[in-house]
């Protein structure tokens, strides 16, 4: 229940016995099916969620009802509306399970409580947050710099994992391009190979 | 607005299940259905499903995954087996509310608190008599108040 968490932890910091005792009384266990949702848009973000097992996706929709990716989710990674996380303002963005999945809960009482009560979670988070500030800025970088060939050349290179599992059109929606030039792309790029 | 919470009911086939279901019904929130007795709960959810069309129903034969699921955990008819269903439900319900149906409280509640350490223990006796509101207590104020609020939803929507 706790082994991809454990895992991410201890790459980063070292925790003891008695420690990771602790550390899991501050997680809510939650399973949710496939297409339920962990958040939805209107609701406040209550939770930063870790996912143990599955595949989850942060997406916003607009007014034409056109879904846009913003994160996916698999075993190992979190995933929060940060901004409504922090604030309590309501989230604009959708988080739904794409498989059956196993999470890890933690509401930002807990998370202050932790962070309290266990000193080194703060290093822990310290470095997942940098983490996040350069994926996002390469993010960022990749669609208003580059052409879609080059934006889905980086995607697979990162995240080769994701482009395995994660339906086509979906990861066509995630670099802002359309699934038929997503498709063109990778003809192209298997012929080459 | 507020998200749509699962609610897992453990013994649902049991008459103290049937009455807190009855209560739930309203609330719009999905409730998952869970009986030792797992033949019951096929016509006990087509039977909630006929009441309330709209209402979002599933069964789950076993427990701790009716609890892993869960978003609230509400304990009925849980007495004869109590203790092992705290030691089965125990590791995925941590942080979670656990609430006790029609149980004397004193006695129970060290009990409870013991095998659920992490959980939010809330007490509720259904309405029956004189008392038209169901009567909710516990510990931790919190947790009182979101059941307290489950059962509000309830009622003006009845």
């Amino acid at each position: 229940m706790f082994e991809a968490l454990l895992q991410n932890i201890g790459e980063k910091i070292a925790l003891t016995n008695e420690e990771t005792a602790q550390l899991k009384t501050y997680f809510t266990p939650k399973k949710l099916r496939k297409r339920q949702y962990l958040l939805q848009e209107g609701d406040v973000c209550k939770n930063l969620a870790f996912t143990e097992a599955g595949l989850l996706r942060l997406y916003s929709v607009d007014d034409k009802g056109i879904e846009h990716m913003l994160q996916f989710a698999l075993p190992g990674w979190w995933v929060v509306d940060i901004y409504s996380f922090l604030t309590g303002e309501p989230s604009r963005f959708n988080i739904d399970a794409l498989e059956d999945s196993e999470l890890l809960l933690l509401s930002q009482e807990n998370f202050e409580a932790m962070m309290a009560a266990l000193p080194k979670m703060e290093r822990y988070f310290r470095i997942l947050f940098q983490n996040n500030i350069i994926a996002k800025e390469r993010r960022l970088e990749s669609a208003i710099a580059f052409g879609a060939e080059e934006r889905y050349r980086q995607f697979e290179q990162a995240y080769p994992d994701f482009v395995q599992r994660i339906p086509l059109n979906l990861i066509a929606s995630y670099l802002g391009i359309t699934p038929e030039t997503l498709s063109r792309i990778r003809r192209k790029l298997a012929r080459k190979n | 607005m507020s998200a749509k919470q699962t609610i897992a009911v453990i013994g649902a086939a049991s008459a103290e299940g049937k009455a807190v279901l009855a209560c739930l019904l309203p609330t719009g929130h999905r409730l998952l259905l869970m009986d030792e007795a797992a033949e019951k709960l096929p016509s006990l959810q087509q039977q909630l499903q006929h009441q309330q069309p709209r209402c979002e129903t599933d069964t789950e034969p076993c427990c701790r995954e009716a609890c892993w699921e869960a978003d609230v955990i509400v304990l009925a008819n849980a007495q004869p087996t109590l203790v092992d269903t705290l030691q089965k439900i125990k590791d995925v319900a941590t942080t979670k509310i656990v609430v006790c149906l029609g149980q004397n409280e004193e006695e129970t509640t060290s009990e409870i608190a013991q095998h659920l350490p992490h959980s939010k223990i809330v007490f509720l006796q259904l309405p029956g008599g004189a008392a038209k509101l169901p009567e909710i207590s516990g510990g931790n104020k919190p947790a009182v108040e979101a059941v307290r609020n489950l059962f509000k939803t309830a009622n003006n929507k009845q």
